[in-house]
């Protein structure tokens, strides 16, 4: 026979990193007491039984999106501890021209003082309001 | 076997060689096996350019090393001043348009015949664009830039006042970007209570942290008020960041202040960055939770810092916010563990 058969295996591997801590979607909106949502800045979540942080951009309409080990897969279940950090630095070598709205307290910007809480389950889509008071 | 015969009498009549088949067949296998190859010799060049980009790192950590060897503190980030130049001038602040913590360094990294040419102690817009210009190898990630082209173009800028009424056009001098930066800290407030206090001269909880320039809005001293020695990083020079890599998104290249002009302290983050709760590392260039004062890489996965010891070492993306603030800042007086 002339003709031989010519057989090409490609195995792609896969890693498949089974130490990450699995994640479920959380999304919601920052808003001060008087309903005004918190214009910029960062949210950020630590998980108080498995210590990942999860964050999120704060838009201009306080919504955000969660994320842990990609942009927006969510949060580990469970409890978590919460700080809103904002900032602005007026040293005028910007122009500021978007309206960044109320400020956030600055408690809110530290794992120690924030009050913030948020409950993640992992049966059921997460959306949460987190309310910024005085 | 008349077959047979055929089929030799036909080969007599043309000349040895390959039929259009057996070529076919040969160019996929050729096919095939580059395919096969081709991404290990490009993950292989990734692997050589990250190796080069870490070589780079221990060089400007061990130039910090020798700076502190000579002035017995490192080099201040940039120096501030939280007073307005003239009472008149809002826009800038005191001793902020002068070079930055780079300029510092030239002299210990084999560069003494530029550093020359730089004051430390004038506006950076008043060198000429050959010495702003000049980028250095040995300040470049192989995986970002090459020497030729990373230089930020002047640029002139537009300012309108709310109204959206035209103020003024504002030259803002281009010059050389760097790909590594002086770790500033986190938020942990200073003086003033803010997260925000450690841009201003003195509050940093980094290691190469903004300065305030000795003296007063009357008369600036040719010397820096807050030094920071090994003796200040209390919490053990292997457990503090001292440089690191910026984070910018992949359309920011070039463009302040993600990677501008580096030499130039107007814009902090050009050639410094914090790292901590409310500042994540970026996992990726494209990763939008992370801003303008994040750390941040283009290998992947990982990021590089030298530390205070001048050791350097990857750390994952996604290391805890926690964890990252603890090795960010100084003087936190808390373990670290295992990362």
């Amino acid at each position: 026979m002339r003709h031989g058969v010519l057989t090409v295996l490609i195995v792609s591997a896969v890693g498949c990193s089974s130490d990450q801590t699995p994640t479920y979607p959380v999304s919601g909106r920052v808003v001060f007491e008087n309903g005004n949502p918190v214009r910029h800045g960062t949210i950020e979540l630590t998980s108080v039984e498995y210590g990942t942080t999860s964050t999120g951009r704060i838009d201009h309409d306080g919504g955000f999106v969660l994320g842990t080990y990609t942009a927006d897969d969510g949060a580990a279940a469970g409890d978590h501890n919460a700080i809103v950090v904002q900032m602005v630095i007026a040293d005028g070598s910007f122009e500021h021209t978007i309206d960044h709205g109320d400020a956030v307290p600055t408690k809110y910007a530290a794992y120690e003082n924030s009050p913030l809480e948020v409950s993640v389950n992992s049966d059921e889509e997460n959306v949460v309001t987190l309310t910024i008071g005085q | 076997m008349r077959r047979i015969a055929g089929f030799q009498r036909q080969r007599a009549e043309h000349r040895d060689g390959f039929t259009l088949i057996e070529l076919l067949v040969v160019i996929a296998v050729i096919g095939i096996l580059v395919a096969l190859t081709l991404p290990a010799v490009q993950q292989a060049r990734s692997a050589a350019r990250r190796m080069q980009c870490s070589n780079n790192l221990k060089q400007i950590a061990l130039a910090a090393h020798s700076f502190h060897d000579t002035y017995g503190a490192f080099p201040p980030a940039r120096l501030i001043l939280d007073t307005p130049r003239t009472p008149n001038d809002t826009a800038t602040r005191i001793a902020m348009d002068e070079p930055s913590w780079l300029v510092r360094l030239l002299p210990f990294m084999e560069q003494s015949a530029l550093h020359e040419r730089w004051d430390e102690y004038s506006v950076y817009g008043t060198h000429p664009a050959s010495v702003r210009n000049q980028a250095i190898p040995v300040f470049l990630c192989p995986e970002r830039h090459s020497p030729d082209s990373a230089v930020a173009p002047d640029k002139t800028i537009r300012i309108t006042s709310p109204c959206g009424c035209p103020v003024g056009v504002q030259f803002s001098p281009g010059g050389a970007v760097v790909d590594y930066v002086a770790n500033h800290g986190d938020l942990s407030p200073g003086a003033l209570g803010r997260p925000t206090d450690f841009y201003w001269g003195g509050n940093g909880t980094g290691v190469i942290i903004s300065s305030r320039p000795v003296g007063d809005q009357t008369a600036i001293g040719r010397n820096w008020l807050d030094r920071i020695s090994m003796s200040d990083v209390s919490d053990g020079t292997s457990n503090s960041i001292l440089i690191g890599e910026p984070h910018v998104p992949r359309e920011k290249d070039l463009t302040t202040p993600f990677n501008g002009p580096a030499y130039y302290g107007r814009h902090l983050t050009n050639f410094s960055r914090i790292g901590g709760p409310g500042v994540p590392m970026a996992h990726n260039p494209g990763d939008p939770r992370a801003g303008l004062y994040s750390f941040g890489s283009s290998h992947a996965g990982v990021v590089q810092f030298a530390f205070a010891d001048g050791s350097v070492r990857p750390v994952s993306t996604s290391l805890s916010s926690r964890i990252l603030g603890l090795l960010t800042n100084r003087q936190d007086e808390q373990v670290v563990g295992e990362f």
